[in-house]
């Protein structure tokens, strides 16, 4: 059987607050394949953002990761992300697994240029293949140095060779401090502009000389999304999860974004978890839905069999939901409840139209019930 | 063109719009060529009587009674003293230029240290947060619940009359506010995207602090502390104008003002030069300074700088 690329199993996230404890995620399941659009759909507030921050193990205090696993299995081998040392984490976040946020123009820091906060993500995850680049660099322009420059490529290049054998080494970090002398690092930055300048410009961004030299407040909304993405891809992570990224920008734009992922995955080799809440955008990009409703992935299935054949009544529900033109609106009564007293039993049973006593009762399980469809619900475990 | 002096020109351009900005920034030049230059506008001269101490912050008395003790009343300008004398004969013009040295130990020491005492503190504070943040902020409390000029005065008084204890006094009632502006700051930016987003990327604590934290939360800081500069020089004027500053013939404004307390009454015997000219001195510096801090808040901002 092909191993799954991301696998969340049981996950469990409470939220230790001051009103009690809010169980924000409850027995998550979910997995994403190698190369798919898994599309992670739902309420506000019904633990998707949560969800693919525990993926990165960086839910915000008072927030707790508190049971299940997250395993993350690459060419390079499977990784229970859970349980990892902080520096372990700290590569894998950005190299392997990258987050997209909701807010590009806020995800971006105001006091650097476009180069200084992608040249950080490169050199934080990228540096030896840099350092190989620069010394590849010298070596072509040592033969035509002459007198002084002669002796100053020479030294960088002893410089550069330390950074390939000893990137942390203490002398490095003295040395890139003092003025004048920290002008070796000059060779670098160009090597990395270039390659920020090409991966700016496969983000379709036109002018990406100019664009790089920028101020985040100067771009728009569709430009600074563009930057984020490629600060996200420029490290060809193996997963990368988007939360949210079109909700803030226009529909055109919007489309352009989309276009622009589905694009880009095939041209990375990346897998997608890609949180909305719009069905529309779902069925557009996704290959694989889940449906989560107050902490519960209700419902995972392929995108198709969702839209015609959706089993759990929430997802049934919210399908009826979509306004069209022509068709009376109808909503789901009544309100996601709190998930500091969630319901016993299935969370969805107090607005639930076909809910039975054991609805109540039981915590129903997360089963197949047809081929790579799963449901928690019920109607169908065979028990009534 | 390099980015520096891309930033550079931009800044400069900035100035050159503002016209307040510029007096701001002439006045402070200014006062600076003057405390540069004040041993070439105000030689020590070696003949004159006062001059038995080698400090050259010690006024000299250019006229001594020599039937033994000065003379009390200030004198009117004259070419040799071009602002005149006051009580007890001190050259007002000496005491002025060199004063303008005084002025900037006291503001920028002050502001420097208290801004860095602020930020360590803050930092600190806001970085680990739980009990320690509640320990140092209760602390700093405690020194803000205190009127900040009394406060000062009791150091002062507890550790006798100097100059150097009036630093000390004032960065002891200048620090808290410093901290706290900084840690509020800080609070406020680590709830930004953009540090969840660094720490997505995979950057160690210590980097998201110093890297995408601090510098969006150190502007507020910066420019209270500009501004900051010239009150410092006139709270610690208040110091010296109620005798708890310099000793009396050090070359400091506030002192100065102290000296020729007994002159300001509209009698026959009034001498105004003697309070009007280090006012005035005060009053310009504490401006300069106001003005500059303005204008470091339009340029230096990147967030309101292009707007």
């Amino acid at each position: 059987m092909e191993k799954n690329l991301l696998n969340v199993e049981n996950l469990k996230v409470r939220f230790y607050t001051y009103e009690g404890i809010v169980e924000a995620i409850d027995d998550a399941n979910l997995n994403v394949k190698q190369g798919e659009t898994l599309g992670l759909v739902g309420e506000t507030g019904c633990g998707k953002s949560v969800t693919s921050l525990s993926v990165l193990v960086l839910v915000p205090p008072p927030g707790k990761i508190e049971g299940g696993s997250a395993v993350l299995n690459t060419e390079k081998g499977t990784i229970d992300l859970l349980n990892q040392d902080e520096a372990q984490l700290r590569k894998i976040r950005g190299d392997d697994i990258s987050l997209i946020f909701q807010d590009p123009r806020s995800a971006l820091n105001p006091v650097y240029t476009v180069e200084e906060q992608v040249a950080e993500v490169f050199l934080h995850h990228r540096q030896r293949e840099f350092t190989q680049m620069v010394l590849d660099g010298i070596e072509k322009d040592l033969p035509n140095a002459k007198s002084y420059k002669k002796f100053i490529l020479g030294s960088e290049k002893k410089i550069y060779k330390k950074m390939l054998e000893k990137p942390k080494a203490f002398s490095l970090k003295i040395l890139s401090r003092i003025p004048i002398v920290n002008r070796y690092r000059r060779r670098m930055r160009q090597v990395i502009k270039k390659e920020i300048i090409r991966i700016l410009s496969a983000m379709k961004i036109p002018d990406a000389e100019r664009v790089v030299e920028m101020y985040p407040h100067e771009l728009s909304g569709g430009m600074a999304q563009r930057v984020v993405i490629a600060m996200a891809l420029g490290c060809s992570p193996e997963l990368l999860i988007a939360d949210e990224p079109t909700t803030n920008l226009d529909v055109t734009i919007q489309a352009q974004i989309l276009e622009l992922i589905r694009e880009l995955k095939g041209k990375f080799g990346s897998s997608v978890l890609y949180i909305t809440h719009d069905l529309g955008v779902i069925a557009e990009l996704c290959d694989r839905v889940a449906v989560m409703y107050a902490g519960n992935v209700c419902e995972l299935a392929d995108v198709e069999e969702i839209f015609k054949n959706p089993l759990h009544p929430y997802t049934q529900a919210l399908l009826e939901s979509i306004p069209r033109p022509g068709k009376e609106f109808k909503s789901i009564e009544g309100e996601v409840p709190s998930l500091i007293n969630p319901p016993l039993g299935c969370r969805f049973n107090p607005r639930c139209m076909k809910a039975v006593e054991l609805c109540s009762q039981e915590k129903p399980r997360f089963v197949e019930v047809e081929k790579n469809h799963y449901v928690m619900c019920h109607l169908y475990t065979g028990r009534k | 063109m390099a980015p520096t002096v891309k930033e550079l020109k931009f800044m400069l351009t900035r100035v050159k719009q503002s016209p307040l900005s510029l007096i701001g920034i002439s006045i402070v030049v200014f006062f600076a060529v003057i405390a540069v230059l004040a041993p070439v506008l105000a030689p020590p001269n070696p003949s004159w009587s006062a001059m038995r101490s080698t400090d050259p912050f010690m006024i000299p008395k250019p006229r001594e009674n020599p039937s033994g003790g000065t003379f009390v009343e200030p004198s009117s300008p004259v070419p040799d003293h071009p602002f005149g004398t006051t009580e007890f004969q001190y050259d007002l013009y000496y005491g002025m230029i060199w004063g303008t040295i005084t002025a900037f130990r006291v503001g920028l020491w002050v502001t420097f240290v208290s801004m860095f005492i602020g930020l360590v503190v803050g930092i600190v504070a806001a970085y680990y947060g739980g009990v320690i943040d509640e320990i140092l902020m209760r602390f700093t409390d405690i020194i803000l619940a205190f009127p900040g000029l009394v406060l000062a005065m009791a150091f002062v008084v507890a550790f006798g009359r100097s100059l150097e204890n009036v630093l000390l006094a004032l960065v002891l009632v200048g620090w808290p506010g410093d901290a706290r502006l900084i840690r509020g700051e800080i609070l406020r930016v680590k709830q930004e995207d953009y540090v969840e987003a660094a720490k997505a990327v995979g950057c160690s604590d210590l980097r998201v602090m110093f890297r995408h934290v601090l510098p969006n939360a150190i502007y507020p800081m910066v420019i209270s502390a500009t501004l900051g500069i010239g009150g410092t020089v006139l709270t610690a004027a208040a110091l010296s104008f109620i005798g708890l500053g310099a000793p009396p013939g050090y070359a400091d404004w506030g002192q100065l003002i102290s000296t020729s307390q007994n002159w300001i009454g509209i009698t026959a015997r009034a001498y105004p030069h003697t309070f009007l000219i280090p006012g005035a001195f005060l009053f310009t510096f504490g401006l300069g300074w106001n003005l500059l801090g303005d204008a470091f808040r339009d340029i230096m901002d990147p967030t309101l700088r292009r707007r």
